[in-house]
């Protein structure tokens, strides 16, 4: 336990990534607060900004709240028109949206108005949406989406809060497992390269027992790191935007979780998101203790695994996969189980990349995947860890 | 007491062989490993202290091999490495409680030990000195401390002189005779004044090969009568320089030269028979 401690205070004796992890929460805090101070509500020819926007919203969602039928949504849309965007900026961030947080959720997932991008003239003027909003009534495509959103019982809340917390919870855990990188880069490397391995694999407890204790604390830097973010984040949305919606259907706050097989509330999903991420950061630091046993500098070691981290995930995904895929394709044996197999597999493994999986991309997946995904995050952290040992144990 | 035996211990870097066909025992007492750089001294230093394994031969402690005792002979172990890391930001006591923790001392008996080692070091006054800030000489003795923090058996210590001033080195090596009294000392150095005045056996190694041992006395009866000292001109001093191996050229105050020459035949008619030292001995067995 001792050692464990000593180790994690070999860890954080760096104070220059210490003060980069609190920039990184300080800029998420002030995405967030500039995210909800942006907000703008207009209710029955009411506009509300900031947090009363929030509390409009809110109260508006209410009255909408539980299972999302067509009746519903022609409500909302009859009553507050779709949504487009009041100011057309060059960035598309600074753009403002009209209408309220119902109309806008309907406009942007049952529409493709707000990929049109197109504001018709005189939109505000009555009801003129019918018009110009023809794809909401009209398509085939959104018929089925709407026949899917009745099949299995789709249900509406106040959702906007856990939009935001999972854009920005996403983008948080790539941030901190770059800054886990950094962190866990040196723990072995830092020994070859200051030679005090030699001192340290003579002593009583340099070859088993500290070589846990390093492992160890680099998992509990990882796990406290990740989980301060995590709360961090939550207990600001909870602040802010109230824990309303947690019940509604997590389809409407991420596509994927449509096509999960799983009938998903926004809290049961970010649970699953949770747990996603919690393995991104465990694998992430395996696979970056196994780079920093491999190499004598700690800035070998972090940079091989940034390579890994990113560019190689990216690889997997998208070239050699789309190359895999037109091979099959064009040779005509898509359809046969070993051309299948073989895509499958390659999507398993990207899922189960710390990139992605901080994207959570298991979400959404079949759920026989699951247990490959998993099968293969054990393996390849057990591999490393088992690495780890017999690398340092060779010394320099 | 712990009685290290190496039997035929041999080790190869890429087909070239470090160390080779190496039997000795230790007991107690301080032991000198001497040979020119290269000669296998410290690959066969991080074999005993179980850093490196032996590629054939086994190393024994006792009636047991090392590498099945694992922490069990680490215990025993105190290890001065040639190249002694430390970590920078820490300050002394950080570092010695840090190592004491690795050697498994309780930490009541650690905080003692540390006090009791850091008085016998002379560093009691910059115990909370970052380790950046302190000379060479200083962290050598650090080095010294951690090595002594378990109080081991067997003390490993590589190039303990390295890079010491004049009075450093006196210092340290009184501190080794102290150290020599109750355990194994295992010294390597290719300083031979250091093994002169510390050791009570020498190892002479060569390409990785033991070429001779035993104490500096018996070692320099090995070479008595190979030792010659000749009065010549400057330039027959220069030549004698390249036809034999020479221990020492001193100018005199009548403009001649003294040369200490090693020849097993005398290299003039001239030349006297000189009292051998551990140097002659050095230079006779490691070839000039």
């Amino acid at each position: 336990m001792r050692l464990w401690v000593m180790e994690i205070r070999k860890i954080l004796g760096r104070p220059i990534l210490n003060l980069g992890l609190c920039l990184l929460m300080a800029f998420l805090m002030f995405a967030f607060w500039v995210d909800a101070s942006k907000s703008r509500a207009e209710i029955d020819g009411k506009v509300y900004y900031g947090i009363s926007a929030i509390e409009a919203n809110r109260r508006l969602a209410k009255e909408y709240e539980g299972n999302l039928t067509l009746e519903k949504i022609e409500q909302i849309v009859g009553r507050f028109g779709l949504s487009g965007f009041i100011r057309q900026e060059e960035q598309e961030f600074s753009r403002v949206r009209e209408g309220n947080f119902c109309n806008q959720w309907v406009t942007n997932n049952l529409t493709d108005f707000y990929d049109t991008k197109e504001v018709p003239e005189r939109f505000m003027e009555g009801r003129r949406w019918q018009e110009y909003g023809k794809h909401f009534l009209q398509t085939e495509q959104l018929r089925e989406d709407r026949k899917d959103c009745q099949k299995k019982e789709m249900k509406f809340g106040y959702t906007e809060g856990w939009n935001y917390f999972h854009g920005i919870w996403s983008w948080s855990v790539l941030a901190l497992n770059v800054w886990l990188i950094l962190i866990a880069a040196p723990v072995f490397s830092e020994e070859y390269n200051r030679k005090t391995i030699h001192v340290l694999l003579a002593t009583a407890h340099g070859t088993w027992k500290d070589v846990w204790a390093k492992i160890a604390a680099c998992m509990a830097v990882a796990i406290t790191a990740f989980l301060a973010v995590t709360f961090l984040l939550f207990g600001i949305t909870a602040a802010v935007y109230g824990l309303d919606g947690l019940t509604a259907s997590a389809g409407m706050i991420d596509f994927r979780a449509l096509f999960g097989g799983m009938e998903l509330n926004v809290a049961q999903f970010s649970l699953l998101t949770f747990g996603a991420k919690l393995a991104a950061v465990c694998l992430n630091i395996c696979v970056t203790l196994f780079f920093s046993s491999r190499c004598r500098r700690s800035m070998s070691a972090a940079v091989f695994r940034l390579l890994m981290f990113y560019p190689l995930s990216w690889l997997m995904n998208e070239f050699i996969y789309q190359m895999l895929f037109d091979l099959i394709y064009d040779n005509g044996i898509l359809y046969e189980f070993w051309g299948w197999l073989s895509l499958d597999l390659l999507s398993v493994l990207c899922i189960s990349t710390t990139y992605y999986l901080s994207w959570s991309a298991v979400i959404g997946v079949p759920p026989n995947w699951a247990g490959a995904v998993f099968v293969v995050l054990a393996a390849v952290m057990t591999g490393c860890i088992w690495r780890v040992f017999v690398n340092y144990r060779k010394g320099e | 007491m712990a009685r290290l035996r190496l039997e035929n211990v041999g080790k190869s870097y890429k087909g070239v062989p470090a160390v080779a066909e190496l039997e000795y025992t230790f007991h107690k007492g301080i032991y000198g490993l001497l040979g020119a750089n290269g000669a296998g001294k410290t690959t066969l230093i991080r074999m005993i202290v179980g850093v490196l394994r032996p590629d054939f031969g086994r190393i024994l402690c006792g009636q047991q091999e090392i590498s099945s005792m694992g922490g069990e002979y680490r215990r025993m172990l105190g290890y001065l490495p040639q190249e002694f890391g430390y970590y920078p930001g820490f300050t002394v006591l950080r570092y010695l409680s840090y190592l004491a923790e690795l050697k498994a001392v309780p930490p009541e008996l650690a905080r003692e030990r540390i006090e009791e080692l850091l008085e016998q070091v002379g560093l009691k006054e910059v115990k909370k000195e970052r380790m950046k800030n302190l000379s060479g000489g200083m962290l050598r003795r650090v080095g010294i401390a951690q090595a002594m923090l378990n109080d081991p058996k067997i003390l490993v210590m590589d190039e303990p002189t390295a890079g010491l001033d004049p009075r450093e080195r006196i210092r340290f090596r009184n501190l080794i005779t102290s150290l020599g009294r109750e355990r194994t000392v295992i010294l390597s150095s290719h300083i031979v004044s250091d093994m002169e005045y510390a050791a009570d056996e020498i190892l002479l190694m060569r390409f990785g090969r033991q070429v001779a041992d035993g104490s500096v006395h018996k070692l320099c009866q090995t070479v008595s009568g190979k030792v010659w000292e000749s009065m010549e001109t400057p330039e027959t001093a220069d030549r004698l320089n390249q036809q034999f191996v020479v221990s020492s050229v001193k100018n005199m105050e009548d403009g001649t030269i003294c040369v200490r020459i090693i020849a097993d035949q005398r290299p003039r008619e001239h030349a006297v028979p000189a009292e051998p030292g551990l140097e002659d001995v050095f230079l006779y067995y490691s070839g000039g």
